[in-house]
Parts: C-alpha cells; sequence; structure tokens
C-alpha cells in the first residue's frame, strides 16, 4: 500500500461552466445521484488515517470482487475521513430508501463477504458493522449507525461536513452538496465590500491560533491599493497531534479552492496560494487534482461564471518547518527563503508576500466561508457562542477511549469532548489534565472541565485554541515531563532569529532537564519561571511568545509536582527515569530473565532465589520491569 | 499642506517629540538624545528586529501595544507613546544580553574586539555583573584560512548584520543563517573557508559586525618581528585612504587627515623607510593612462577597467570572466610599489632585495589576498610580504606607546617620498577616473590644463558617468567613462555593457561603497554612530582637502616618478615597466570541488 | 576547522542536472524558485550535496550559501546520502503520550543509530516525524510508506526491522 496509490487522475472532459444555470444544472444531477443513487453506492474512507490503517487493500479488493462478480452498477467510490479513526478502514453503504450501512475494520477478506452476502445477497453482514462493539447509546439502546454513537450526537458538522460523504476527487460530486454555489454568488449578486460585510457580520474568528476577526482582516487588505494583492491558505498544519486541516484537504478540497475564490474577490486580488505540509502527500495530490479540474471545468481562471473576475491559485510545498504556521513565516518560505518570521507591523495586510498586501487564513477558517455565504451570517451566529460562533474541530487524541476528529459547536464544554464524545480515559485511569493549542497552549485540568469553550475562555484559562489539538493525559502522564516536551519540540523548531526564542527556550529546556533528571535546585522553578516570562514578552513571533506555555500552565497548576522533582528528586507518575528507582519484590522466583537483560549487569541473584538490583549500577533502562514475568519488579 | 502639519507627534518617556511619518521609534530617539540600546540594527542594512535588545512598551491610541515592542522597527504614530526606562524594559534587556552572553566566548579582554566590540559596552552600560545561564554553546569553528578574513563562530551572536550587508551591498550573499534555532550558524555553505568561497574579502562584513565573529587576518606580530630582526629592512607604505580614517582610532571626528602624525608614527615605530602608496598611485596613472591611451589609438579591448580594487578583480576573475581582457594590466598601487622598492629602490641605496620587508598599510582587508597572489612576484620576490588594515596600525601604534596626539607631522622617506594631489583622491569612489583623467588630457593636448577638477565623477552614487571631449589623433573625441563602486553595481555595468545597453572607453571600480575610504580595513563606525553620521563623505573631503593642498595635483608632474622613469624605467608602458609593473588575471572557480582521488575512504 | 569532504558522487554530466534545468525553466516566475528547485533536486537526486547547490545557484542566481541556508533550515532536506528505508517514527503528542519514546529507543537500540543517522549498511535512516497524522494508531512507526501502529509494546519492534533486513538479502 502507498500513498501515492491513493489518488488517480480524472478523465472529465467535461464542458466548461460558464453561467450559475450550467452550475445549477450540475448541481441538480449530481445531488440527485448522492441523495437517491439509482444502485447501490459503496465509499471506502480514505483519507490518511484510513489509507494507514489498510484502506488501499480494502478499495483494491472491492474493486477486483466488483469487476469479478460483474457488478460494474455498483458506484464504488473513495471519500475523506469521517473521523473515527479508531474504527478505520470504514466503508458505508448507501443504497436509496434503506438506511446507511457503516462496516469498521474491514480488510480484504471482509470485503469478500460484504460483497457477496450483502452487496449481491443483500443481507447486511451485522457482525462486521458496529454492532460487533456492542456500544449501547446514552439511553441505553445498541449503536447499530456512527450517527448513534455519543461520538457523533453531540457534534455538529458544518466544516467536516462533507468528508466522508462526497468524493474529494470528483468536482461534480462537490458540485452536487452546493459546491461553488457561494461563489457565484458572491460573484453575481454581490460586490466586494457586501462579501466583506457579510463575512464580519457572521463574526468568523480565525480557526488557526489567536482567533483575528477573520472579516477585519479581510478589510485591512481591501482597503489597501496596489497593482497585486494575494490571498493565502495556510494549511502548513504543524501542531503535533492536530489533523484537521489534513482532514478537510483530503475530504473537502473544493471548498478550500471556493473559500479562496471568495476571498480574493472580496479583497481584490487574483492570484491565491496555498501553502501545504509536504507531510500530506494525500491532501497535495487531492488538491492538485482539484485545482486542475476547477479549471477545467473554468470555476478558476479567467472571467469565472462569465464575470469579470479572475483568479489563479498555486501551491507551495513546507518542507518540514512548524514556523512556518507563523503568518510571516509562511511568507518568506512561499518565497523560497528560510522560513523566518518579520517583525509585525507591518501586517501581511499592507505588506505580505513579496511586499504586497496579503491575508493568510487557515484550512479550517476557509473551509467555513462558503457556507457562511450560503446560509447568511445570522445562521453562523446562531452556531456556538456569542464572541466566538459557529464551531471548532478539536483532534482527539492521547489517553482518551475515542480518538479522531470531533466538530462540536463553541461553548461545548471540555467534559462534553472529553467525557461524552471522547469516552473519557481508557483503562479506568484518572483524568489529570488536557493540552489545548499544541506547543502555544496550555493545559486544563479538572476544574476547568465545565468552562465552555471558545476563544476567549480558553485565554482566560491560560491556555489557546491554537489549531485545535486536544491531548488528554491520565494519571500515568508527568507534567514536568510534558511541559519538558513541548520545549523539546519549541527549541527544535523555533528558526533561530530572535535572541529570546533561540537562546532562551533552550535554557528553559535544560533547567527542565535538570528538573527531570533531579539535578535542579529550588532557585532553578524562579529563574524558570521568570525567563519564561521574558520569553513571552520579548520574542519576536507568536512562536516564541507562545513557546512558554506549556511551562506557565504547568507551574501554574502542577507546582505539586515540580516540587516533587525537585525538592524529593521523585517523579510522582514514574516516568521521569532518572528519578526512578526499580526493586525486585518477593514476588521474585529466581527465573535470572532479568540478570540476562539487563545491559548493566546490575542484578544478581541464583537461580530459584530472589534477585537483587545494585543501585549504583543500575541505568533505569526499564528492560528488565518489562521482562519480568513475574511483574515482581517495582518502580518507585 | 506645509511641513509642520505632516508631522506627527510622539512621547518618549515624558517628553513629546515631533517626527516625520516614515521615521522609527529607535530614530527619534536617537536624535533627540534617548539611546536605546540595539544590537543587530543597521540603518537601512539590517532591520530584522532581531536580538530584541531595543524594546520598550509602546501604546498605540491608548492602547498598550502586546509584549514588549522592538522599536526598531516601529514606525511612529501619531499619538504614540512609548517608555525605555521602566522596570519591565530594563529587566528584559538584562535578560536577552544575558542570554546572548550565555552563547558567547567572553574572553573579552583577549579578544580583537576589546574596546570596540558593540557587545561588551552594552553589557558594560546596563551593568551585567553575571550571566545566571551556564547551559551549552555553539560549536565552536575557527577559520583562519583566507589570509584576509577569520571567522569565529564562537564570537558570533547571529544578529545577520554581515549576511545582510553582503547580500543588499555586494550582492554576493557568501555569508547566510544556516541550520535552524539553537544551531543556527552564519557561515559560507557546507562549513566552508572563506578562503575557498565566493568572496571577495572586501570586508564590509567585518565593518559591520558588532563582535569579533568576523575579523582581518592579524599580522601585528609578524611585523614586530621584522622590525626586531637586525638583518632585515622593513619599509612600510601607507594607501591613500589610510589617513582619512586612521585618526578615528585615536577618538579624532571621522574625515580627520592625519597624514603628518601616521608617518611621524611609522617613523618612531622603527620601521626603516616610511613610504606613501601614493607614490605609487602617481605611478598607476602614468601606467594606465599610457595603457588606456595605447588601447584606443590601437583598437585594443575597450572599455578598460581598472584593477587596483582586489576585491573588484577577484569578483571579476570569480562572475564575469569574459571581460578580463578589459582588466587594465597594471598592478595595483601596493603592488606597485613593493615592486619598485624591490628593485629600483634597493639598487638606488644599495639593499640586498632579499633582505627588504615590505608592510603596506591598507584600508581595506582584500589587499592581504592580493598580496599572496602567486603572480604577484617579481624574480622570486614578492612584491608585498604584508599588508596591513588602518586598525591594526592604530593597535600597533598603542603598543608601540607613542602619544598620537603628541607627534610632529613628518614626511616620507625620499626617493619614492613624493606624491600629487591626484594621488591622494585614488582612496575615494571617481579618484582614480579622475587621477587619470587630469594626467591624460594633459598628455593628449600636450598642455599643462588649468582646469582638471572633474567633478562629475566625485560624490557617493554607486555609479556615475561622464564624458570629456579630449584631441585624440588631433580629432577632438569624447571619452565616455563610468565610475561605479560596490561589485554589485560594477556587476550591473558589466551586464549593461554586455548587452549593448552602455558602451563606454574607461570604466573605474572599487569594491567597497564610496571606495577605498570606507574599506573593510578603516576604524570601525558603530551601528549608533551609523545611525547620524555617513563617514564617506566625511572621510572623502578629507582627501580632496588634502589634494587641493597640494601644490602638484598631476600625477605625472611628480617629481621622483619623473626621476624613476628618467632613470629605471625608461618610459610608461615599457619593458622594464612590463616586467615589474603589470600582471595577468584568470578565471577563478569557487566551492570547488575536491577531486575524486582525494575522496577515498 | 572543520570542512566536509565532499566527493564527486554526481558526474557533471548526469542526465538528471538535465531534468532540474528544464523544471526550473518550467516556471515563468522565478520569484522564490529556489526551495522548489531544492524539493525537485531532492527528488532527483535523493539528497543534496554541493554540486547540487552550484548547479541551481548558477541556474537561480540565488547564492550558493543562501540556498545551503534554506536546505539546513527544513528538517526534509539533507546533505547526505540517505539510506533504503526511511523510518519516520511519529513524535507527535498524541504519540508521545502513549510511549512514542520508547518506540524510537527501541528502533535506535536495535539498530545502533540515533535520529537523523543512516545505518552504516545504508539500509536504514531513522527520523523522528513531527505528527503523521495518525493519531488514533498512536504510537506509530512508518517504514517508507508502510505505516505501522499501535506499536506500545515495543518488543515487535525487532521482528519489524528483521523483515526489512531479510528482504534487503
Amino acid at each position: 500500500m502507498t500513498m501515492q496509490q491513493a489518488c488517480e487522475q480524472p478523465t472529465l472532459g467535461l464542458k466548461p461552466i460558464t453561467s450559475v444555470d450550467d452550475l445549477n444544472k450540475m448541481r441538480d444531477e449530481w445531488k440527485a445521484k448522492l441523495e437517491k443513487p439509482a444502485e447501490i453506492r459503496v465509499v471506502v474512507g480514505m483519507a490518511t488515517c484510513g489509507i494507514s490503517a489498510g484502506a488501499v487493500q480494502v478499495f483494491e479488493a472491492f474493486k477486483s470482487e466488483l469487476k469479478e462478480h460483474g457488478l460494474d452498477h455498483i458506484l464504488l467510490e473513495k471519500v475523506g475521513c469521517i473521523g473515527m479513526c479508531v474504527y478505520e478502514p470504514i466503508v458505508d453503504v448507501f443504497e436509496t430508501g434503506k438506511e446507511k450501512v457503516s462496516y469498521i475494520h474491514v480488510n480484504p477478506e471482509k470485503v469478500k463477504q460484504i460483497v457477496e452476502q450483502h452487496l449481491m445477497g443483500g443481507k447486511v453482514c451485522e457482525e462486521l458493522t458496529l454492532l460487533q462493539l456492542d456500544k449501547k447509546d446514552d439511553r441505553g439502546e445498541i449503536c447499530k449507525r456512527f450517527e448513534d454513537l455519543p461520538f457523533y450526537r453531540k457534534q455538529k458538522r458544518i466544516v467536516l461536513h462533507n468528508c466522508g460523504y462526497i468524493n474529494p476527487e470528483d468536482i461534480r460530486e462537490y458540485i452536487g452538496v452546493e459546491g461553488y454555489q457561494a461563489l457565484a454568488k458572491v460573484l453575481t449578486t454581490m460586490t466586494p465590500e457586501e462579501t466583506i460585510e457579510l463575512i464580519s457580520a457572521s463574526k468568523l474568528r480565525g480557526r488557526g491560533g489567536a482567533g483575528f476577526p477573520t472579516g477585519m482582516k479581510w478589510k485591512f487588505a481591501a482597503r489597501e491599493t496596489a497593482d497585486q494583492k494575494y490571498v493565502i491558505c495556510n494549511a502548513d498544519e504543524g501542531d503535533p497531534g492536530a489533523f484537521m486541516d489534513r482532514s478537510v484537504l483530503e475530504g473537502d478540497p473544493h471548498a478550500v479552492l471556493e473559500a479562496l475564490a471568495i476571498a480574493g474577490y472580496a479583497i481584490g486580488a487574483s492570484q491565491g496560494w496555498i501553502y501545504v505540509r509536504a507531510e500530506y502527500p494525500t491532501a497535495v495530490k487531492r488538491l492538485k487534482l482539484a485545482i486542475s479540474e476547477a479549471k477545467a471545468l473554468g470555476l478558476l481562471g479567467e472571467k469565472i461564471f462569465g464575470t469579470d473576475f479572475n483568479f489563479d491559485i498555486h501551491i507551495r510545498l513546507g518542507a518540514g518547518a512548524f514556523v512556518c504556521g507563523e503568518e510571516t513565516a509562511l511568507i518568506a518560505s512561499i518565497e523560497g527563503k528560510r522560513g523566518m518570521p518579520r517583525n509585525k507591523p507591518p501586517f501581511p495586510a499592507t505588506k505580505g508576500l513579496w511586499g504586497k498586501p496579503s491575508i493568510i487564513n487557515n484550512v479550517e477558517t476557509l473551509a467555513n466561508i462558503p457556507t457562511i455565504i450560503r446560509n447568511g451570517a445570522e445562521w453562523f451566529r446562531t452556531i456556538g457562542t456569542e464572541g466566538s460562533p459557529g464551531t471548532k474541530v478539536f483532534a482527539l487524541g492521547g489517553k482518551i477511549t475515542n480518538t479522531g476528529l470531533v466538530e462540536v459547536p463553541m461553548g461545548t464544554t471540555l467534559r462534553e469532548v472529553i467525557e461524552d464524545i471522547g469516552g473519557g480515559c481508557p483503562g479506568g485511569k484518572k483524568f489529570k489534565a488536557v493540552q489545548t493549542g499544541g506547543p502555544s497552549g496550555g493545559c486544563l485540568t479538572y476544574e476547568a472541565l465545565d468552562v465552555p469553550i471558545d476563544f476567549d475562555q480558553l485565554v482566560a484559562l491560560g491556555s489557546m485554541m491554537g489549531s485545535g489539538g486536544m491531548i488528554v493525559m491520565d494519571e500515568d502522564n508527568c507534567m514536568v515531563d510534558i511541559a519538558r516536551f513541548f520545549l523539546d519540540f519549541t527549541v527544535d523548531e523555533s528558526c533561530g532569529q530572535c535572541v529570546p526564542c533561540r537562546e532562551g527556550t533552550k535554557r528553559m529546556l535544560e533547567t527542565l532537564d535538570k528538573i527531570t533528571s533531579g539535578g535542579a535546585k529550588e532557585k532553578d522553578l524562579q529563574d524558570l519561571y521568570d525567563l519564561a516570562q521574558n520569553i513571552k514578552l520579548t520574542s519576536l513571533c507568536a512562536l516564541g511568545q507562545t513557546a512558554p506555555n506549556p511551562v506557565l500552565s504547568t507551574m501554574e497548576h502542577f507546582m505539586d509536582e515540580y516540587r516533587a522533582h525537585v525538592i524529593d528528586k521523585t517523579c510522582p507518575s514514574k516516568v521521569c527515569k532518572d528519578l526512578l528507582g526499580y526493586y525486585i519484590t518477593e514476588q521474585c522466583r529466581g527465573c535470572t530473565k532479568c540478570s540476562r537483560v539487563c545491559p548493566a549487569k546490575a542484578i544478581t541473584g541464583k537461580v530459584k532465589e530472589q534477585h537483587y538490583i545494585d543501585q549504583s549500577l543500575c541505568i533505569h533502562c526499564g528492560a528488565c520491569f518489562s521482562t519480568c514475568p513475574f511483574h515482581a519488579i517495582e518502580r518507585r | 499642506m506645509s511641513e509642520e502639519t505632516k508631522k506627527v507627534t510622539i512621547t518618549i518617556n515624558n517628553r513629546e517629540l515631533k517626527a516625520d511619518p516614515d521615521e522609527t521609534v529607535l530614530q527619534v530617539a536617537h536624535r533627540s538624545g534617548i539611546n536605546i540600546p540595539h544590537l543587530c540594527y543597521l540603518k537601512d542594512i539590517n532591520e530584522i528586529a532581531a536580538c530584541r535588545l531595543c524594546v520598550a512598551e509602546v501604546e498605540v491610541n491608548g492602547r498598550p501595544m502586546r509584549g514588549l515592542t522592538a522599536t526598531c522597527v516601529l514606525k511612529v504614530q501619531d499619538g504614540m507613546k512609548v517608555k525605555t526606562n521602566t522596570k519591565a524594559v530594563r529587566k528584559a534587556v538584562r535578560y536577552n544580553l544575558e542570554l546572548i552572553l550565555a552563547n558567547h566566548d567572553m574572553n573579552c579582554p583577549t579578544c580583537v574586539r576589546n574596546g570596540t566590540c558593540e557587545l561588551q559596552k552594552l553589557a558594560d552600560e546596563r551593568g551585567i555583573e553575571g550571566v545566571r545561564f551556564d547551559g551549552e554553546k555553539r560549536p565552536k569553528t575557527i577559520d583562519e584560512l583566507s589570509p584576509s578574513i577569520v571567522r569565529d563562530s564562537s564570537k558570533c551572536i547571529l544578529c545577520g548584520r554581515c549576511v545582510s550587508t553582503c547580500e543588499k551591498v555586494q550582492g554576493l550573499g557568501v555569508l547566510a543563517f544556516t541550520n535552524r534555532g539553537f544551531n543556527t550558524e552564519v557561515g559560507p555553505a557546507f562549513n566552508y573557508s572563506m578562503r575557498d568561497v565566493n568572496c571577495i574579502y572586501c570586508g564590509q562584513c567585518i565593518e559591520a559586525c558588532p563582535v569579533a565573529a568576523l575579523h582581518e587576518h592579524r599580522y601585528i606580530e609578524d611585523i614586530w618581528d621584522a622590525i626586531d630582526d637586525p638583518e632585515k629592512v622593513v619599509i612600510v607604505q601607507t594607501a591613500p585612504a589610510v589617513r582619512a580614517s586612521l585618526g578615528e582610532e585615536f577618538g579624532y571626528p571621522i574625515g580627520t587627515p592625519v597624514t603628518g602624525k601616521m608617518t611621524a608614527a611609522l617613523h618612531e615605530m622603527g620601521f626603516d623607510y616610511v613610504f606613501d602608496t601614493n607614490f605609487a598611485a602617481d605611478l598607476t596613472i602614468s601606467e594606465e593612462a599610457n595603457e588606456l591611451l595605447h588601447r584606443v589609438t590601437t583598437g585594443g579591448v575597450l572599455p578598460m577597467i581598472t584593477s587596483c580594487s582586489p576585491g573588484w578583480v577577484r569578483y571579476c576573475e570569480m562572475y564575469h570572466p569574459d571581460f578580463l581582457p578589459n582588466l587594465s594590466t597594471c598592478k595595483s598601487p601596493q603592488n606597485m610599489m613593493g615592486a619598485i622598492i624591490k628593485s629600483y629602490f634597493a639598487k638606488v641605496k644599495g639593499i640586498d632585495p632579499k633582505k627588504i620587508v615590505v608592510v603596506s598599510v591598507m584600508p581595506c582587508t582584500s589587499k592581504k589576498t592580493e598580496a599572496s597572489r602567486e603572480e604577484l612576484e617579481v624574480d622570486g620576490l614578492r612584491d608585498v610580504d604584508y599588508s596591513l588594515t588602518t586598525r591594526e596600525l592604530g593597535d600597533m601604534i598603542k603598543q608601540a606607546g607613542l602619544d598620537f596626539d603628541q607627534l610632529e607631522d613628518a614626511v616620507p622617506d625620499s626617493v619614492l617620498g613624493d606624491y600629487t594631489g591626484a594621488a591622494v583622491i585614488f582612496g575615494t569612489t571617481g579618484g582614480v577616473m579622475e587621477a587619470a583623467l587630469r594626467t591624460a588630457a594633459d598628455v593628449l593636448t600636450g598642455e599643462d590644463l588649468p582646469s582638471f577638477e572633474y567633478k562629475a565623477v566625485r560624490g557617493m552614487e554607486g555609479i556615475k558617468q561622464a564624458s570629456v571631449t579630449v584631441p585624440i589623433g588631433g580629432v577632438p573625441t569624447e571619452v565616455k567613462v563610468v565610475v561605479c563602486s560596490t561589485v554589485k553595481n560594477a556587476g550591473a555595468v558589466l551586464n549593461a555593457v554586455r548587452d549593448g545597453k552602455l558602451s563606454c572607453h574607461f570604466i573605474e571600480v572599487m569594491a567597497c561603497p564610496g571606495g577605498c575610504i570606507h574599506g573593510g580595513g578603516q576604524s570601525y563606525v558603530s551601528s549608533t554612530e551609523r545611525m547620524t553620521v555617513d563617514p564617506r563623505p566625511a572621510r572623502a573631503n578629507a582627501l580632496y582637502s588634502e589634494d587641493e593642498r597640494q601644490v602638484l595635483r598631476k600625477s605625472h608632474q611628480n617629481p621622483e616618478l619623473i626621476e624613476l622613469i628618467d632613470k629605471f624605467l625608461g618610459a610608461p608602458n615599457s619593458e622594464v615597466a612590463h616586467k615589474y609593473l603589470h600582471t595577468h588575471y584568470h578565471k577563478r572557480p569557487f566551492y570547488v570541488q575536491k577531486a575524486v582521488g582525494e575522496c577515498e575512504e | 576547522m572543520a570542512q566536509t569532504s565532499h566527493c564527486m558522487t554526481i558526474a557533471d554530466d548526469d542526465p538528471r542536472y538535465e531534468e532540474l534545468r528544464s523544471f526550473i525553466n518550467s516556471h515563468e516566475n522565478k520569484n522564490g524558485i529556489a526551495m522548489t528547485a531544492l524539493q525537485e533536486a531532492q527528488n532527483l537526486f535523493g539528497y543534496l550535496p554541493l554540486e547540487v547547490h552550484k548547479f541551481i545557484s548558477k541556474e537561480t542566481g540565488v547564492p550558493i550559501a543562501e540556498l545551503y541556508g534554506v536546505t539546513t533550515f527544513y528538517s526534509q532536506f539533507n546533505t547526505e546520502p540517505r539510506g533504503k528505508h526511511q523510518i519516520q517514527i511519529c513524535m507527535g503528542t498524541a504519540c508521545y503520550v502513549k510511549g512514542a519514546q520508547k518506540v524510537l529507543d527501541k528502533v535506535s537500540e536495535t539498530l545502533g543509530v540515533g535520529v537523523g543517522m543512516t545505518t552504516p549498511d545504508q539500509l536504514f535512516t531513522v527520523n523522528a516525524a513531527r505528527c503523521l497524522g495518525c493519531c488514533g494508531l498512536s504510537p506509530v512507526m512508518m517504514i517508507d510508506d508502510e505505516v505501522y501502529a499501535n506499536l506500545a509494546d515495543v518488543s515487535e519492534i525487532p521482528a519489524i526491522l528483521d523483515r526489512y533486513r531479510e528482504k534487503a538479502q
């Protein structure tokens, strides 16, 4: 299986769309095909997570099975991610007049059974559906469909609406779900000013980090006069643990293209750029395909819908630098340079790409635009909170039962997300904290669980929305170690330009190393705090300004853990191995396994007698611990 | 709208100040007598806001800006309120200074920049008494392979001034930021030595460097050793531009000419003979003007281009080898002087030329590499043995225990000691051209023309064009000349010539902006000083004023030069002249790979 | 000083240079082409030695040092040849909290090389990846395009690596 196989070139040969009528005709045709397929429609979830779990083999198996049985009439399609990573590969079967059937953990053998029993025999393979999990919803009823699961019931899908439903490699299916209607609407019935007014009225805020009002950003760029302006899509999602942008690009790429064109019209730009991580090969391929399809249909290019509006989109690949998610670094990178941020002001809206007025919106922000244009600002404001309308997609990960992508209205509480949707920590472990906002954010504890989450609330709690990574930690995670992990990340990803970030984060990391290895003194805690404040206060860009957040917020909520490391020289969660001792208990049967795996030859003992670890020789590698068949070794 | 209404009013530390809307807060503060510390900022060249020392608390429209704001790139706005001396600001500056120092090789007393280091000065001003971080430091790379430039990464503070200077001034991009984050370094690609890359050794990076991360390869001890050696006859020559800057080493205002004191100091230091490279400048004109006339009258390769700037010559060899036939074959004055000292002068004085050590003091770091060029020797004797910078000379004078201020003016030694005003102006952009025109016009007309100042080629513009009408073969002919400084501008001129967009007879190129007066070997001008002073016009004026004070102002009128031609060379461009005073050039690759055979592992 | 010796491993007349030239020339607007050209060069040559930098510099006018600055800024570029198989160990947060460090340690221990290094037999290069986007399957490791999921039990790792060794023999 390879990522390359996941995409195919289209052979469309369609007539260009030159009017809204053309668009509507195609929409009506494909709407019908999607909603009431004449024949059975089988879709395989083929975003990266699905592919990783084996979706390509599943797709190929369907192809050959269908061919073998002469089932040419059955429509086999790939779709994007539906968000339930743990159940991949997932296959949905649509049949007019019947309920959708979802198969989980599908593999080529199961494909054979599904084709023969369900598609040919008309009998659903119930043991391959959700039923195999024997899950009950909150009313105690067995969940048959994804939609029954608590995981889905609390969600509201605007951004991810089309993901997992339409084939991202066929523009006609996007048109069938009202695609490009918003662009048609602004180009043929609205002025650029009205477009910006509508977005401003919706109070949409940027989903990429700090939540800056999108309409205001557009307005700043629109009022500049220049021979060229640019709209840029920031698809350099780099937060470790966040992958909503990838999911949108893989599952609904045209939504982003349509939004870019709308933004271009609004600010007076004829050029769009998408800066996308090269680590997302599937997303890149689908974007390229989408652009070529849109160009072929005349939805990008010159005189779109017969108006005077021209718009073209280019793709630039990132090459592995987290800082390029920062808008000015991203601009430098598009310009082919080292991704080093520039001081703001001037903001990109006045001086951006190649010195021209530019706006940068992230993928999730853009994915909201077409829906807002179609449904109106008021509709959007009915969702979410007053200050932060709409939904937010979170990538739920870490110590949580249901990992995956969830989209909830702003104002949903953390408890609903973590407990109801996420199913809590697995293995009955105790929830300790949740980290939001990735390396720029902070951690929230039990006390914050009932706070409705939106941009402002998270900031008030000392964290931030960031791009929407939400990593759950349980009692087994050491918060000092987690802070160290994030610092290690920022040290590695600092561009190296400004002093506080380049030098300061390194010194913070060194202090954290001292703390987790037992070499720190009490004064180090105060120094660490002061240094963190200085970096926050004086760094050039948002990466540096937010880099200390994981440390500051863990220091605020888990000072006891820091003090345990520094004063008692212990790691309460038993993670920091320099602070752990391994001891052999009376459970030892003297099997000698531990002494054989010990690389430091620290374990002695006679056969069938209790063994002993020489603490002065022990290097805390834990090899004995994981080898012992009798659980006779404990860490303390 | 009047000028006054265009101004905005800002408040810095409770002082109301008027400012132009395109000024930065740092500029306004500086000219109003409020010092804001800064290290990465270099006016018009490096404005990247990276050192975070110029931060302040800023309020716009009554709302405080987030965090502390870098003032070096902050444009003023009406009603802006800035505070540069609050507890938060002082603390932040101290923290960031300490962070810089924690990754800096702090051997200040033994550092070449001790006393001129901008970081040291700030640490002193801010009362840094200790650095609270003692972790890892960047790996140390000391590249001393080039005779001109030493790169010491353990001193580097990654301010990027050198990177911007090389890119913006010279368009070369020899140095770049490499790696990322804490591992960031400044250097050539693949850690290549400065010796082996596309560097022209102009030393503008050294001038820009606030610390000792880039400095000239120093030869002071070698000179003292030679002076102390009774067997050696050590002869020093000083370039025209040195006199315009050396005074700065001793606290004189920029542009104070100190020719007499400099000569006195050199005598006192123990040099056996003290000459002025100006003599060779006159000699160069004599050779070069005649070479030009020869080319013009015999249909030789035109335009002819000057070759006295070694940075320029190296650039031409690396980037425009198709123009090598256009380069004047004349050696530079430094090397002409050396060659004449070891031949004519040695003969006149009866000194064994093998015992002679020629030391040159140059405003230049590229001269060090030029002195080491293989072909610049005659009969196995190097033209020049050591080349020093103005700064090194300043240090040597201090080491000799001389109170510069009290020195009585002295004159160079005889035989090669005379010089004309035309030679003095060699040190500034347009000077070589003007000197050449003074001589060429006289030679062609056969008169001592009373009007000989060519003001069109003066001034600090990067590219200047002029034309003069002179009789060639009795026919009044328009001679078109171009003068440019920096190789970036030279490259543009050559491209225009190659594309047929520009035609001319003679081009003067100096590699440094403004010519030798702003060479990479001149006294340091700190970034703070550069905010209000452009050292170039001041230093150029020092030269033009000395020119005006001279009785003889045309090279061909130099009496000792006439004697040299008479007694030794025979005539300009003679066979003897070619042996001692002319050279050749060759294409010069850079970043050259090692041969396959050298790569066995 | 340390000056890396760079052996001529790519011939001057290597046809891939021609491909790279036409790629660069296919861009009407050369603005900002440097990084894209480096990406294409790495696709073609597998790595970016000095001679490739020199070639791109000549074609684009971007100084060699500046190109090298770009190369060493982005973690996806490499200046040395890499192993036949690329091991990417996901060190994203989701994987980290579920034991990615142990996966990395195990791989390093088994192969005897650390992150960013290539085994002496040129078979594997070990990389730490930021996030492979398979958070649901954490901890995750990728060898070339193949994903190995749920590796919390690191004892499976030596056997996985052995399979590639066997294939190579």
